[in-house]
C-alpha cells in the first residue's frame, strides 16, 4: 500500500520529470509559428511549476526531505514538428494525470482536495495538445 | 489512449474498485445463515460500508445523466463516456432514455452541477480507490467539450 508521503514523493519525481520535458518542448516549439499548442506549453509549464513547489512544502511540512530532480530526462526523437511536440507534451500530462490519481487515493481532506483540483486541471489541458475528451482520465485500461 | 474502448474489467483492477464494489452488493444475510443445524462457529456479520452510499448516489447519479441526455451527435460522446463511467462503478445502465429536449447551455448545467457532485464524493469517500474513481469521473466530464467551450449568447439565455 502506498503511504500518504510515497504518493506525495512520488508526484514531485512526476513533477521534476514534467518539468524537464515540458521546457524543453518549449524551446522546441519557440522556432514554430504561434499557435495554441504553444501557449499550452507555457500554461502547462506553469502550472507544473506551482504544483511542483506545492508538494515541496507539503513534504516538508511532514518533516520529510523533497526528492531531488534527475539530473537530465530522456527525451524521444524526433522532437521537430508541432505534431510531435504536441504529442510529447500529452505523454507527459496523462502521465501526470495518473499519477495525481493515485495521490487522491492515498491522501483526504485538504490534500486530497488539491490533488483532486490537479488530476482535473490536468486532464482538461490535454486539450491544448490534442487530447480527446477520455471517460476516466488517469485511470490505466490494461 | 485517449477514445479508445475502455476495459471494465481493467479500469476496475487498476483501481482496486472491484473489492470495494464487490463488497457494497454483498446483501443481508440470507436465511441460510439462520440454518439452526449449521455450525455454531460465531457469525461473521458484514461492517456496513462507508461509502455505499456514494457509491449508489454516483451510480443514481450517472444512470440520470444517460437517460435525460438528448440524442444529439455532440452529446454522443458524452453519453457514452457517462456509460464507461457507470461500468467502472459496477453500475447497470438506464433500460430507457427519455431524450428531453435540452438545450446545449442547460446539457452544460447539468453536467457541471454532476462534476461538482462526483468532486464532493471523491473528497468525502473514505475508501481511497474509490476517492480515485471519483475524482477520475469528475475530470472526465469537465474534460468534456460541452464544459470547456463557452456558451454561445443565445444558450445563455435559454440557461
Amino acid at each position: 500500500m502506498t503511504t500518504r508521503i510515497d504518493a506525495l514523493q512520488q508526484t514531485l519525481a512526476a513533477e521534476h520529470a514534467a518539468l524537464f520535458v515540458l521546457a524543453a518542448l518549449g524551446g522546441r516549439a519557440s522556432t514554430l509559428p504561434s499557435s495554441p499548442m504553444r501557449t499550452g506549453l507555457d500554461t502547462a509549464y506553469s502550472q507544473h511549476m506551482e504544483r511542483r513547489d506545492q508538494l515541496r512544502r507539503m513534504i516538508t511540512a511532514d518533516g520529510s526531505d523533497p526528492v531531488a530532480a534527475e539530473p537530465a530526462y530522456r527525451l524521444p526523437t524526433p522532437l521537430t514538428t508541432g505534431a510531435q511536440i504536441a504529442a510529447e507534451a500529452l505523454r507527459v500530462e496523462r502521465a501526470c494525470a495518473t499519477t495525481y490519481a493515485a495521490l487522491v487515493a492515498a491522501t483526504v481532506g485538504v490534500e486530497r482536495r488539491w490533488a483532486i483540483d490537479a488530476l482535473v486541471t490536468t486532464a482538461v489541458g490535454e486539450a491544448a495538445f490534442g487530447g480527446r475528451p477520455e471517460a476516466l482520465p488517469g485511470l490505466a485500461t490494461t | 489512449m485517449s477514445g479508445s474502448p475502455l476495459s471494465r474489467r481493467g479500469v476496475l483492477r487498476v483501481a482496486g474498485l472491484s473489492g470495494v464494489v464487490g463488497a457494497l452488493g454483498a446483501g443481508p444475510l440470507s436465511a441460510c445463515d439462520l440454518d439452526p443445524s449449521s455450525p455454531s462457529e460465531p457469525r461473521v456479520v458484514p461492517t456496513p460500508d462507508p461509502d455505499q452510499h456514494i457509491v449508489e448516489s454516483a451510480r443514481t447519479e450517472l444512470r440520470g445523466l444517460i437517460r435525460q441526455l438528448p440524442a444529439t451527435r455532440e452529446t454522443a460522446s458524452l453519453v457514452e463516456s457517462h456509460r464507461q463511467q457507470l461500468a467502472a462503478l459496477q453500475g447497470e445502465p438506464p433500460s430507457a432514455t427519455a431524450h428531453r429536449r435540452l438545450s446545449r447551455a442547460q446539457v452544460a448545467a447539468r453536467e457541471r452541477r454532476a462534476a461538482d457532485r462526483f468532486t464532493h464524493w471523491a473528497l468525502t469517500a473514505q475508501n481511497g480507490d474509490l476517492a480515485r474513481v471519483l475524482a477520475s469521473v469528475a475530470a472526465g466530464i469537465r474534460m468534456h467539450p460541452v464544459l470547456r467551450e463557452p456558451p454561445r449568447e443565445d444558450e445563455k439565455a435559454a440557461s
